[in-house]
């Protein structure tokens, strides 16, 4: 082994070796917008977890009396109520844990199966990637609907079933732009010296392709985020997905559209923190981003 | 590149066969029929109308008689539609979709990449949080609420734009904007992370090592491979962009492909099913080979090996 | 300014932009309500209507087409023999006049000798026997051809016993047209007012097939001919110059613009680009009611919506305690009054008061004190075995969207509230609903609804017999059978009224169905058109309206 193939591997290993985990951390503490975001979240998923509780109100309690009223202090309802006289905000914490379940849970499952599949098929190259990626248009074409429907119609109603439905279809715009990422990084430098050094592909593209694609990544799972929240509840329609009068942030904005004119905070509020948690992962994913970035050292 | 897209079309046929079988296995197996309706039919009549569509047939006897009418490239007659064969209703709603989706698209791109490139230019600064504040507002806002919205600013309560429906270009400007936001929020967002990526890699310290002037290091090296990304998202995001969204085409009473096709589906009318979904198969299949001679063309890195 | 600051900022500003969008929108109540009135006249006097009609009809072949949808434009393309005033009294359509036999079995319809089809082609008493013939033929496989079963022979026809040539309708001439029915049937005028018993030309049908009813290639009867057609986007009419009655015509062209969303709809029709809605967000009926009261009318129509009790399983079979028991806790008027909000009427019958020439018999305990009508469900609840350390639990089905799904909310917290009864709302696709329901196997407590066919007690009375398709609820009681078939076959008169409320207080007292509510149409319909006048039907002609222009400034 030559000096200098010897000095890239320790290199290398360094980039990617146990420091690096305490590394990002020290990183990551350090942006305050990735911290406050994280703060908000951890303030929202508290609050979607304890508050039911801690309300007077259930998220299911229909009063005829207080039908669309507008949020108010002197009330009690500071969210307002809906078309049946229900609290707003026991409904959009209620319809947090949902969302923010779902959200979380099948980014997760997009984020692993995409990249993988992305990042072997763009790494291994010619007849595996033509075929893996034929695969992909093939069920990125099929009629999604049907799928559902026949999962409802074997399974039943389950809450794993509906992570599983979202994550099939949500982690196939990140396999392609995996796999588009991938084939520009593996002709770079520091993988052809990793080939030489006599790593295996899977220890390449584990420690060499998919650091590097972080940063897109990371965008692309913020852009996941609010799009697998919203598709629940189409997901909820056909069946699948919570049922009413359990709800989602996706359903309480879908509803709420309808009743615009009259009871605008039916839209509005869940819109709101629909959008904050939104913003929040997004400062988290690119504080983590900047935090992992091999390229930084 | 002409070999590789030869071989690339040569796998088309295969590819679309077997998403024909699979949508035919799912749209069939699928509980409903086109046949249920709100007011059921006595059984006798529901027997005619079986023989009639030949829906009494074991299921491969249909499949067979399917797949001889698509050879012969006809999509057969749509269940719903009685009066109108699903070749004749892709041909007058995806010129539709293709309008309002094309126009979107250029929305998105027009605005978003240079929107993404000033944003990682001066990452961290005021342009930089404005663009990324809008671009995820853009997303947090779903089409299906923004649709709503702005018929009641533009078309209600002034009479600025018509309401819905075909007509001259000022039909289009709404529907455009609610399927283009969140297009463009993406393209920011990506445009934004890769041009950062590429400007921190090392390819790019050579470039400007070797005296390069900024413009042309941005123009030749970075712009090209910041793009990649973006083109990535395109393969499949033009093609389902391009073949109509339901939601902004119910918003709006636009007769595009994604209504046509979302109502076949809740209708179960097969045929219509079947024909959207492989002609959009074909679009997908098609988008994704201009996407990868894309690659090539756009980043010298990319080698198909 | 450190990060956490500018992300706050960006917050802020994202909410303030929502806020305002939302403002905009809204308007508030007290800044009026935009409504243009913009009657669609050009500057060579061709008037149009344009009508929101909900769905794309699938078909406007009168013999395949069903639904609201297509029924509205087919009255407006076809005549049949005859037709409906306003009050849904039938009255003469292409038939000038008819003789019903002493044994009312044998119908003798006159022609007027001046209809016309749009080519200009006298329309001929042979013209309704190849139609109805087409109607009742398997080859059609027309999903109405059961409305015809009165005409002699047409049971035997459809089951493809017999040829549709022997159906029992005859041409005594080129303007007389007789038909015989298998027995007396008092509601057979009625079912000739439906558009699967419209005539079609029968050169067009045999030249096009299934395209017939295209333009260029359709022939019509009435008012109106097709000029344009693009699915999902409208249908456009123009004057059919040789109809019998064109010089009384005043509108020259109707089109029907398919928007399902009823909030489209309403924005479309308050941006002036529809003269007619058809639906009205129940979130807006108040401003609409407080704004534009001249132009909302809700009109009750032959329709009720009722929760169907499957008698065929558990818990709800041999059960009608806890059937009546269910079906007393609902408050029907707070449904109706406060969720629903559409002015729709109460329903305590199976047959809808809107129903011509019937007043239904009715639960006695409509008009009880709340307390002492849910004391009694609560009883009924306990002699049926259930109490609050045993309740009842049970499933609502109800399809995806639509008012199933806000009344069955209502319904199961009514349950729970009055009688401590656990119902799990379960929602299915809409197929996937009609699949469940139809075979009865998994449903328990489940959404239904149905618009009658015909304006006829008859047309509800039908659905449950033991018998019937759409008798979802497995409802099988011998002395109703009787009590409807004996009915169906009885002329008008108290003898027949006698008999259908023998039906109605036998289904009443078995409670298979929880009647909830009298389906109502909402139309919005601009001033400036005039002729308009509510049809419980919802058979509206075109021909009978006008619009006149608006002054400038309105």
């Amino acid at each position: 082994m030559t000096a200098a193939v010897w000095r890239k591997q320790r290199a290398l290993r360094a980039a990617s070796g146990n420091s690096l985990g305490r590394d990002a951390w020290r990183r990551l503490a350090a942006n305050k917008a990735a911290m406050g975001s994280l703060a908000v979240l951890g303030a929202i998923t508290l609050a979607v977890i304890i508050g039911p509780w801690l309300s007077p109100y259930d998220y299911f309690s229909q009063d005829y009396d207080a039908i669309w009223q507008a949020p108010s202090l002197a009330n009690g309802h500071w969210f307002g109520t809906d078309q049946v006289g229900r609290d707003l905000l026991a409904r959009t914490l209620a319809g947090g844990r949902i969302s923010l379940m779902v959200g979380i849970v099948t980014t997760l499952v997009s984020l692993v199966i995409g990249v993988s599949y992305g990042a072997v098929a763009g790494f291994v190259g010619g007849k595996t990637d033509a075929l893996m990626m034929r695969a992909v248009d093939i069920l990125y074409s099929l009629p999604f609907m049907f799928f559902v429907i026949l999962l409802v119609v074997f399974f039943g109603r389950n809450l794993f079933l509906l992570f599983a439905a979202i994550g099939a279809v949500s982690w196939l715009d990140m396999a392609r732009i995996v796999r588009g990422q991938t084939l520009a990084i593996k002709s770079q430098p520091y993988i052809e010296a990793a080939r030489m050094a006599g790593a295996g592909t899977t220890r390449i593209i584990a420690r060499h392709v998919v650091p590097n694609l972080a940063g897109i990544v990371v965008v692309y799972v913020t852009l996941t985020i609010p799009q697998v929240i919203l598709f629940e509840s189409f997901l909820s329609y056909l069946g699948l997905g919570v049922q009413p009068p359990a709800t989602s942030w996706g359903a309480l904005i879908n509803d709420g559209t309808g009743e615009m004119s009259i009871a605008p905070w039916l839209v509005l509020i869940p819109s709101v923190f629909l959008a904050v948690t939104l913003f929040c992962f997004n400062f988290i994913g690119d504080g983590l981003r900047d935090a992992l970035d091999p390229k930084d050292r | 590149m002409l070999a590789f897209t030869l071989k690339r079309l040569a796998g088309v046929v295969p590819t679309l066969f077997i998403l024909l079988t699979a949508t035919f296995l799912l749209v069939h197996l699928a509980p409903g029929s086109p046949l249920d309706g709100d007011r059921p039919m006595p059984a006798e009549i529901r027997a005619n109308l079986e023989a009639k569509y030949h829906l009494n047939e074991p299921l491969i006897q249909q499949y067979g008689r399917y797949l001889l009418n698509i050879a012969q490239l006809d999509f057969g007659a749509s269940y719903q539609y009685k009066d109108t064969s699903v070749n004749d209703l892709i041909a007058t709603g995806f010129p539709v979709s293709l309008a309002v989706g094309g126009f979107s698209l250029l929305f998105a791109l027009v605005i978003g990449i240079p929107l993404g490139i000033i944003a990682a230019v001066r990452q961290n600064k005021i342009a930089d949080y404005l663009a990324m504040g809008g671009s995820l507002a853009g997303i947090s806002v779903p089409n299906f609420v923004l649709g709503p919205l702005m018929i009641l600013a533009f078309a209600v309560y002034n009479d600025w734009l018509p309401a819905g429906g075909l007509g001259g270009w000022q039909n289009y400007v709404m529907p455009v904007l609610a399927l283009g936001t969140m297009y463009l929020a993406y393209v920011t967002r990506l445009m934004r992370a890769s041009t950062i990526e590429v400007l921190r890699s090392p390819f790019i310290r050579t470039a400007r090592a070797k005296g390069l002037s900024e413009m042309r290091v941005f123009v030749v090296h970075v712009l090209p491979a910041a793009l990649l990304p973006v083109v990535s998202f395109l393969g499949p995001g033009a093609a389902a962009v391009l073949t109509g969204s339901v939601v902004v085409e119910q918003i709006f009473g636009i007769p595009g492909l994604g209504r046509f096709f979302v109502t076949a589906a809740l209708n179960r009318d097969y045929t219509l099913v079947l024909g959207i979904t492989l002609f959009y198969g074909i679009i997908i299949i098609l988008f994704n080979l201009v996407v990868d001679v894309l690659y090539g063309w756009l980043d010298p890195r990319v080698a198909y090996r | 300014m450190h990060k956490g600051g500018r992300l706050r900022q960006a917050a802020k500003a994202i909410i303030g932009v929502l806020m305002l969008a939302t403002a905009a929108g809204c308007g508030g109540d007290d800044t009026g309500f935009a409504n243009r009135l913009t009657p669609a006249i050009a500057a060579d006097g061709t008037k149009t209507l344009r009508y929101g009609n909900q769905t794309e009809p699938g078909t406007l072949d009168p013999h395949q087409a069903s639904g609201v949808p297509a029924a509205n434009v087919l009255r407006d393309l076809y005549e049949g023999l005859v037709i409906t005033a306003a009050d849904g009294q039938v009255v003469p359509g292409v038939a000038e006049s008819w003789q019903i036999s002493d044994d009312r079995r044998t119908y003798t319809f006159h022609l007027r000798s001046d209809a016309r089809w749009s080519n200009g082609a006298p329309v001929t008493a042979g013209d309704f026997v190849y139609s109805l013939r087409r109607a009742v033929d398997p080859a059609t496989a027309s999903p109405y051809a059961d409305i015809h079963k009165p005409i002699e022979n047409a049971p035997a026809i459809i089951a493809g016993d017999k040829t549709p040539d022997t159906l029992g309708v005859t041409a005594l001439d080129t303007h007389t047209l007789e038909i015989r029915l298998a027995k007396p049937t008092p509601y057979f005028l009625q079912t000739l007012t439906h558009p699967s018993s419209d005539p079609v030309y029968e050169p067009a049908v045999e030249q096009w097939r299934d395209s017939f009813t295209q333009p260029g290639h359709a022939v019509t009867n009435g008012a109106y001919t097709m000029a344009a057609w693009r699915v999902n986007e409208r249908i456009r009419l123009k004057r059919n110059t040789h109809y019998w009655n064109n010089a009384d015509t005043a509108i020259d062209q109707v089109e029907f613009y398919p928007i399902e969303d009823s909030n489209s709809e309403l924005s479309r029709y308050q941006a002036g680009g529809l003269d007619w809605a058809v639906t009205v967000p129940p979130a807006d009926t108040a401003r609409i009611k407080r704004h534009i009261p001249d132009q909302y009318h809700a009109v009750p129509t032959i329709g009720i919506a009722y929760l169907g009790l499957n008698v065929r399983r558990a818990p709800f079979a041999n059960n009608r305690k806890l059937r009546l028991a269910l079906s007393m806790a609902l408050d029907r008027e707070i449904i109706t009054d406060k969720i629903l909000r559409g002015d729709q009427p109460t329903l305590y019958s199976a047959v809808p008061d809107s129903v011509r020439d019937y007043s239904p018999v009715e639960y006695d305990w409509q008009d009880w004190p709340d307390d002492k009508r849910q004391a009694r469900a609560r009883e009924l609840y306990h002699e049926a075995g259930y109490s609050e350390e045993h309740p009842l639990h049970a499933e609502y089905l109800y399809p995806s969207g639509g008012v199933g799904k806000t009344l069955g909310l209502v319904a199961v917290a009514m349950w729970r509230d009055v009688l401590g009864a656990n119902i799990t709302p379960v929602n299915q696709e809409w197929k996937v609903y009609l699949q469940t329901a139809r075979q009865g196997y998994d449903t328990q407590i489940f959404w239904g609804g149905w618009i009658g066919d015909y304006d006829d007690p008859n047309t509800f009375f039908s659905i449950f017999n033991s018998e019937a398709a759409l008798n979802y609820t497995g409802y099988d009681s011998p002395a109703f059978d009787a009590a409807q078939e004996a009915s169906s076959h009885t002329p008008n008169g108290v003898k027949r009224t006698a008999l259908m409320h023998q039906a109605e207080t036998q289904l009443l007292h078995d409670a298979p169905i929880i009647p909830v509510f009298v389906y109502t149409y909402h139309q919005l319909v601009k001033p400036y058109v005039t002729g308009y006048a509510p049809s419980a039907l919802g058979n509206y002609y075109t021909k009978n309206f006008d619009i006149r222009p608006v002054e400038a400034g309105r």
